[in-house]
């Protein structure tokens, strides 16, 4: 699963783009590492850190009930956090960097021992582990999209619907919505919403969807 | 996933799919089944004013669609859920990747293009070639045979699905040629896939980055970060 990688952008715009994440080890090649076990509460209190800092999309999969529930879908905090339970992944996504700093340095200094992930600029996320005494474990960089690119919609709209790992919002809706709004027939906020909404896993980030479709308008490759 | 009767080709529906499946035909708006990938994202969207799209019982081997294209399904005919494992998310748990060993996820049909398994057979016979090793925890692994790379079963050559994820792993020093195999293949795929390269960090650097530089193989200026927080037996 490497569904907060590969979101394009210059650095100007992916520095409103930072994805953090907290997760449990479900187990490795058979053997349970006993690490989800009692998570939950650890995981509350990870929750409560990301949340106070505003996030522009947050989520918890799977839920007590196996749901997956995000802020973009319509759920409230609360229900996020009600959903929480041993095996649940919790992904916030965030339009600045001061942010994630904070979180960053509020998260060491409760070593919850939960896998926390940052998704976002190599140079800014590095730089705040430096800041923090951090020493980063694993990175996972993308190297690009290979074979028939030409096949592919234009930067503007990958720059959009990269934001979902799953390809589930559509190039074809992300268009349709850039002419909308062109159109004043809806707020490129509004827009955004729509987006956002086929992102199940909840990491697409709205705020910087609707800077993007604003700026689209005239940019859209047939 | 398919529209029924009582669709009144309002067409609302058809800029919601991420493979323009859903296509209208002698004035009536159908989803052509050989495109749809089981995905879901139609009937989620909840915007046909008259509830005309369903996801109708699947059978093996339609089923790997879903399990592949759709976040939310529970049914997974490899027996591993979604698409792929952990990866490095938890490497500061499960050492899945180790200093001097490098990780590979090769997505295919990402972004919102689309794949087959023809062409995951096509990068796992060329990866074969190469002697990587594949994740066994990943679910495309269950679908080709380990020594060559080809499919198993032929039944599912043509199925289509929105992405899959090759998962594998190599010595350091194989990375660049594990990229020009990839480089390679991607003139015969009849896809796009995107490459995610793993990486553990030593003394604050990322020691694979140093040899991609070198060869010219640029990477992104963003990514994923493991800040190596993760450890068994914390209290809360």
């Amino acid at each position: 699963m490497t569904h907060s990688l590969h979101r394009l952008g210059d650095h100007a715009s992916l520095e409103k783009d930072y994805v953090v994440f907290a997760l449990t080890a479900a187990g490795v090649y058979g053997k349970d590492l006993g690490h989800s076990v009692g998570s939950a509460a650890k995981k509350e209190r990870f929750f409560d850190i990301v949340a106070s800092y505003h996030p522009v999309n947050m989520s918890v999969s799977p839920t007590q009930d196996r749901r997956r529930l995000a802020l973009a879908a319509g759920y409230t905090l609360e229900q996020l956090r009600e959903g929480i339970c041993d095996k649940s992944e919790i992904y916030s996504v965030f339009k600045d960097l001061d942010s994630v700093k904070k979180i960053l340095k509020e998260l060491k200094k409760k070593d919850l021992g939960l896998s926390i992930v940052v998704s976002g600029l190599f140079d800014e996320i590095f730089g705040c582990c430096k800041e923090e005494s951090i020493s980063p474990h694993t990175v996972n960089m993308s190297a690009g999209i290979l074979g028939k690119r030409s096949s592919l919609p234009g930067t503007k709209i990958l720059e959009i619907t990269t934001m979902c790992g799953h390809s589930l919002v559509s190039s074809r809706l992300a268009k349709h919505l850039i002419e909308k709004v062109k159109r004043k027939q809806m707020s490129s906020e509004a827009a955004a919403r729509v987006l956002a909404k086929q992102c199940v896993c909840g990491i697409f980030n709205t705020a910087r969807a609707a800077e993007l479709i604003e700026f689209a308008g005239t940019a859209v490759k047939g | 996933m398919k529209i029924d009767e009582r669709c009144i080709s309002c067409k609302i529906c058809v800029p919601y799919c991420p493979v323009d499946a859903i296509v209208e035909r002698e004035s009536q708006v159908r989803i052509d089944q050989d495109l749809c990938v089981e995905c879901g994202v139609c009937r989620r969207a909840k915007v046909c004013p008259v509830d005309a799209i369903h996801q109708p019982e699947l059978a093996y081997p339609r089923t790997l669609r879903a399990q592949f294209s759709n976040p939310v399904a529970y049914r997974h005919p490899t027996a591993i859920g979604g698409r792929g494992t952990d990866e490095m998310k938890t490497n500061d748990v499960t050492n899945r990747f180790k200093l001097g060993e490098v990780g590979f996820c090769i997505e295919l049909g990402r972004p919102g293009f689309g794949t087959d398994f023809d062409d995951l057979e096509k990068v796992t016979m060329q990866l074969t070639k190469i002697g990587v090793e594949f994740e066994p925890e990943n679910p495309t692994t269950l679908l080709v045979e380990p020594k060559t790379g080809r499919l198993k079963d032929e039944a599912i050559r043509k199925e289509r699905v929105l992405s899959c994820i090759v998962e594998c792993k190599t010595p350091e020093e194989k990375t660049v040629e594990v990229m020009k195999a990839l480089e390679d293949v991607s003139r015969r795929v009849n896809t796009v896939f995107s490459v995610g390269i793993i990486s553990r960090c030593r003394n604050g650097e990322i020691p694979v980055k140093l040899i991609l530089d070198k060869t010219g193989i640029k990477t992104y200026i963003n990514g994923k970060v493991n800040l190596g927080f993760g450890k068994v037996g914390m209290k809360a």
